[in-house]
């Protein structure tokens, strides 16, 4: 049997990688050298699943109220999260610029729950890096509460 | 004036890279973003060589045409009855036989339906087969992986530890 994925084209590879779960991608980058190289050079930024890897499945979409005092906790616990969440974006977005990748989409969801003040000169830098990478597609989900 | 003259009877021979011609309407022959283009410079007189395409992917690329057109077809004529219901239960039909249209194959197979769907420039049918594979990789760990696809791993020991810690995230 042929390894069908040595033979395949890095475009149709970097397709099939798109269909997967962001997690996936990177843990594909230990397999080989070849599939090391196409995570490196994947032209999609996303961090769909990472909210949830953040929170926890069953938290990720639930509607917290600030009030109860179990709710107030995941909400702090998610606070103290937020700088790594970001640290992580950040990091990912300078590793296309650092290797002047041009970026296929780019696909944010987040729920913010956090505060928006504090989040909006982020998110607008982050959009800002994707253009300045050339982004083609741009896919972004915020998930805002109610009433901030 | 360049319009495709795209008639429900006419049809497009194609011939795969070993010589055999299957005979294609161009009805349904529009779904290959080549061909397509083809019928519209008006070039598809005689046998449309397939160079890179060989006769069993040429066959199957063909029915998966085929299966889509009819089920286009029928869908047009339902939505304008307006049962939306039956559209989508056809929609779930659709999705059933192709999933078992490409669980039928092996990775070899996969492979040449992959690079003749993309050969061919057909969006729909590399889609379906490119999220076919990533359905099979996904949830799997390295090893797991390496062996459903016989891939060799050619890092050292170090080298592959030294990539898990640098996504140790991914892992966890």
């Amino acid at each position: 049997m042929m390894d069908i994925f040595s033979k395949l084209p890095d475009f149709i590879m970097h397709h099939i990688m798109s269909y997967l779960p962001v997690k996936q991608v990177a843990r594909t980058s230990s397999l080989s050298k070849r599939w090391k190289g196409l995570s490196e050079s994947f032209p999609i930024f996303n961090f769909r699943e990472s909210y949830i890897h953040f929170m926890g499945k069953n938290l990720a979409f639930m509607n917290l109220d600030p009030t109860s005092a179990f709710d107030r906790e995941q909400i702090e616990r998610f606070h103290k999260l937020v700088p790594k969440c970001i640290n992580l974006v950040d990091a990912s977005l300078s590793h296309f610029s650092d290797l002047n990748l041009r970026m296929k989409k780019f696909r944010l969801m987040i729920c913010v729950v956090v505060d928006v003040q504090l989040m909006s000169p982020v998110l607008e830098h982050w959009i800002r890096s994707a253009f300045e990478c050339g982004v083609e597609e741009l896919d972004l989900d915020f998930l805002a509460k109610k009433d901030t | 004036m360049s319009t495709p003259s795209v008639s429900v009877n006419r049809v497009l021979k194609l011939k795969s890279s070993d010589g055999e011609i299957f005979e294609v309407k161009q009805t349904v022959a529009v779904q290959s973003g080549v061909l397509k283009q083809m019928m519209e410079d008006g070039c598809t007189e005689g046998e449309i060589p397939l160079n890179n395409v060989d006769s069993p992917t040429l066959a199957k690329i063909i029915e998966w045409c085929n299966k889509h057109h009819d089920n286009d077809v029928e869908g047009r004529v339902l939505s304008e009855e307006r049962e939306k219901e039956k559209e989508k239960e056809k929609a779930a039909d659709m999705k059933k036989w192709e999933s078992e249209f490409i669980d039928a194959l092996n990775r070899d197979e996969i492979y040449f339906l992959l690079t003749g769907s993309n050969y061919m420039d057909i969006k729909e049918l590399l889609d379906c087969a490119a999220q076919k594979v990533a359905d099979m990789v996904k949830g799997k760990t390295p090893e797991a992986i390496r062996e459903m696809f016989n891939i060799q791993s050619d890092f050292t020991e170090e080298e592959e530890e030294a990539i898990r810690k640098e996504n140790q995230w991914a892992f966890d």
